[in-house]
């Protein structure tokens, strides 16, 4: 497996891109946590003041969703340039090229659970109890980047060939933001359009994520089941379109 | 009880290159764009690019152990086959096996970073080759001796010179154990001590058996290093065997391409002197007298024309290629408009650097030639050429007695080549001579 073969150059090019991400800047670390921080403020002024969403807890309901889209975001959009961004490691020596996109999917899945740490005081300080269903929160972090790396798969390797993508994906995620529950609460769906609305397995991530961290549920059988399947699909997905794609990268760059 | 360990079924063949054929696209205008893409799909002219084939049925086996060079022009696809070999480009079509751990140096330092220092940038190399931390740091210490940088194991790469940098990346390369070892005018790296260093270890890899596949344009390199070797033409195979008579091949080729461009340019030199002959005919009908000086390389009163230049080999064959002590033979044909008394037909040999070979007429010879009138034909006839490997310019004139007006000069206006041939010596000339000793 070429994972275990070349575990040194992924460690050595996840702490590179996490050294550039933090370091290059005065407050580092400290940027991750105030953007979502802030976002949530905005959003919690915004929302609670001109919506007035009867939704319990809602300043760490915001903050949840926030945090955890950030991941997807992240992690999509820094992966869709991974291969574009080394072009030197794809045309002028062999690696197996899905190092490039993992390396960068582990480094936001680094980001993301560092972000998730310190959201925890917070939890406490805002009012929150905990209970042992926090336990739940890396699997489904790792469920999470199954999805998101098989999302990453496919935007890197097509990205080579279509440089409007990134055009492309910005929008989507715009959209995405506000088709997922992160500053509504999911009662506010249409009970006629929920089947469909909760098809969406980020939704159920999200929901998931404050369940064990929030609310001390441990989460329906079917959102583990419907997330899970949809990381297996698409990191399979990826995987092929990645194998496909990536024969014709060298030329392409 | 121990078990005689049983021979394990062994490949003979390092790397197993079947039927490859690679097609390269060359696009008018990029679509990277999927709207632009989008929009050349319905238009329906989705080939909106030039094809063509860099490698087209490409087949050969390098046994375990062997040294393999590949020569060819530049654009010949030997740097094409050796990224296919690596991994780096994909076949459209045929195969490729590899047997063992692959090492390619197809360009050194990839992924260096100037900000670390040497000896993280080591790290990071030797990760991208496939290395763990372990074996690096066993290696560690050989890598930096190799490279002579033991002294700057801490200083920042980017204070490097681009010599120390090179050798850092030779040796993190060769450090990493591999089986078959890809080269692609790599060591043209460092100084001419370096070189030698590098040489050195390649040779010693072919000692330890490992398989090497070189890329070159040193032919000396080439038959040196290499036992066998294959020669690409336009991306197909046109030879394979022995260095020796691969590179010979090249050789071959390369005088027919010259003889090719050669006799191209020859006939244009020709077809100038038609197009004067059509001017010649009008002038003829209006009865006036034309001078041929329109061209800086021609100059003459046109009374007698020197209306082709051809040059010969032996067997009757025209030819541009020559090799020192074959027959050249000139022949050039002339039309006298009038009767014209006791012309004196010339010729002068230049190097294309300008140095003047020799200038010899058919007055100093003693060729005195009585009248000439209409068309005719004179011959310069060498019997052994004594001019060695170069270019050479060929100047063909007619003149009146007096060697003073000239009747048509065409200054340097015909070029052939000599290669070496039996006689390879250094210098513009072979003299016929003997040694003694004693």
């Amino acid at each position: 497996m070429y994972i275990l073969k070349y575990k040194e150059l992924i460690k050595n090019l996840v702490i590179s891109d996490l050294k550039t991400k933090y370091a290059n800047s005065i407050m580092g670390f400290a940027w991750s946590m105030l953007t979502p921080l802030l976002m949530m403020l905005i959003m919690y002024f915004v929302f609670n003041n001109v919506f007035r969403f009867t939704q319990e807890h809602y300043a760490l309901y915001l903050l949840i969703g926030v945090t955890g889209w950030r991941f997807f975001a992240n992690g999509t959009s820094t992966a869709m340039v991974s291969i574009i961004g080394k072009s030197s490691l794809v045309t002028k020596i062999y690696i197996p090229r899905e190092i490039l996109t993992l390396s960068v999917v582990i480094s936001a899945f680094i980001s993301s659970f560092l972000e998730f740490l310190v959201l925890i005081p917070l939890l406490l300080i805002f009012g929150a109890s905990f209970s042992l269903t926090i336990l739940l929160f890396p699997v489904l972090q790792v469920i999470y980047f199954m999805i998101i790396y098989g999302l990453a798969l496919m935007l890197a390797s097509l990205y080579v060939y279509h440089r409007d993508l990134g055009h492309i994906w910005e929008v989507i995620l715009q959209i995405g933001f506000f088709l997922s529950p992160i500053v509504y609460p999911v009662s506010l769906i249409p009970e006629k359009y929920k089947f469909y609305y909760m098809l969406n397995p980020i939704t159920r991530l999200i929901e998931m994520y404050r369940d064990v961290l929030l609310f001390n549920l441990i989460p329906g059988f079917i959102d583990f089941l419907l997330t899970i399947v949809s990381g297996i699909i698409l990191f399979a997905l990826g995987s092929w379109l990645f194998k496909r794609l990536s024969r014709r990268f060298a030329e392409n760059i | 009880m121990f078990q005689i360990p049983k021979p394990k079924k062994q490949e003979q063949d390092a790397i197993i290159v079947e039927n490859v054929s690679k097609r390269f696209r060359i696009p008018h205008e990029k679509n990277t764009r999927l709207f632009e893409h989008i929009v050349a799909r319905l238009k329906g002219s989705s080939s909106t690019y030039e094809e063509f084939w860099a490698v087209k049925d490409v087949s050969f086996r390098v046994k375990k152990g062997e040294t393999l060079g590949i020569i060819g022009e530049n654009g010949s696809g030997k740097s094409t086959i050796l990224k296919i070999i690596a991994g780096v480009l994909w076949p459209d079509s045929g195969s490729v096996k590899v047997n063992g751990r692959i090492a390619p140096f197809l360009e050194l330092g990839v992924g260096f970073q100037p900000e670390l220092t040497a000896e993280e940038n080591v790290y990071l190399y030797g990760s991208i080759m496939g290395m763990n931390r372990t074996q690096i740091k066993n290696k560690i210490d050989d890598i930096f001796d190799f490279a002579e940088l033991e002294r700057f194991r801490n200083a920042k790469l980017k204070n490097f010179s681009s010599g120390m940098y090179a050798r850092l990346a030779f040796s993190t390369a060769i450090s990493t154990d591999p089986d078959i070892i890809l080269i692609d005018e790599a060591l043209a790296v460092g100084d001419e001590a370096f070189q030698k260093k590098c040489f050195d270890k390649i040779n010693e890899f072919r000692g330890e058996g490992k398989t090497i596949v070189f890329v070159s344009h040193g032919m000396e390199a080439v038959k040196q290093l290499c036992e066998r070797s294959i020669l690409l033409n336009h991306g197909k195979m046109s030879s394979i065997g022995h260095s020796e008579k691969v590179v010979n091949d090249y050789h071959v080729d390369m005088h027919i391409k010259e003889e090719l461009s050669l006799k191209k340019q020859h006939e244009k030199m020709n077809e100038q002197v038609a197009v004067k002959e059509v001017l010649k005919e009008t002038a003829k009908s209006e009865k006036i007298e034309t001078q041929v000086t329109s061209a800086q390389d021609r100059w003459g009163s046109g009374t007698v024309e020197i209306t082709e230049v051809k040059f010969f080999a032996e067997d009757g064959s025209e030819r541009h290629v020559f090799k020192t002590g074959e027959p050249l033979i000139v022949q050039m044909r002339y039309f006298a408009r009038t009767k014209i008394e006791k012309p004196v037909f010339g010729i002068a040999i230049h190097r294309n650097d300008g140095v003047h070979i020799t200038g010899p007429n058919t007055k100093s010879h003693n060729n005195v030639i009585d009248s000439i009138e209409g068309e005719g034909i004179v011959r310069y006839i060498i019997d052994s050429l004594p001019l060695l490997k170069g270019t050479y310019l060929f100047t063909a004139a007619v003149y009146d007695f007096a060697c003073v007006n000239p009747y048509d000069h065409h200054e340097k206006r015909f070029t052939f080549k000599v290669v070496d041939g039996e006689i390879k010596d250094y210098g513009m000339l072979y003299i016929p001579c003997r040694w003694e000793y004693h």
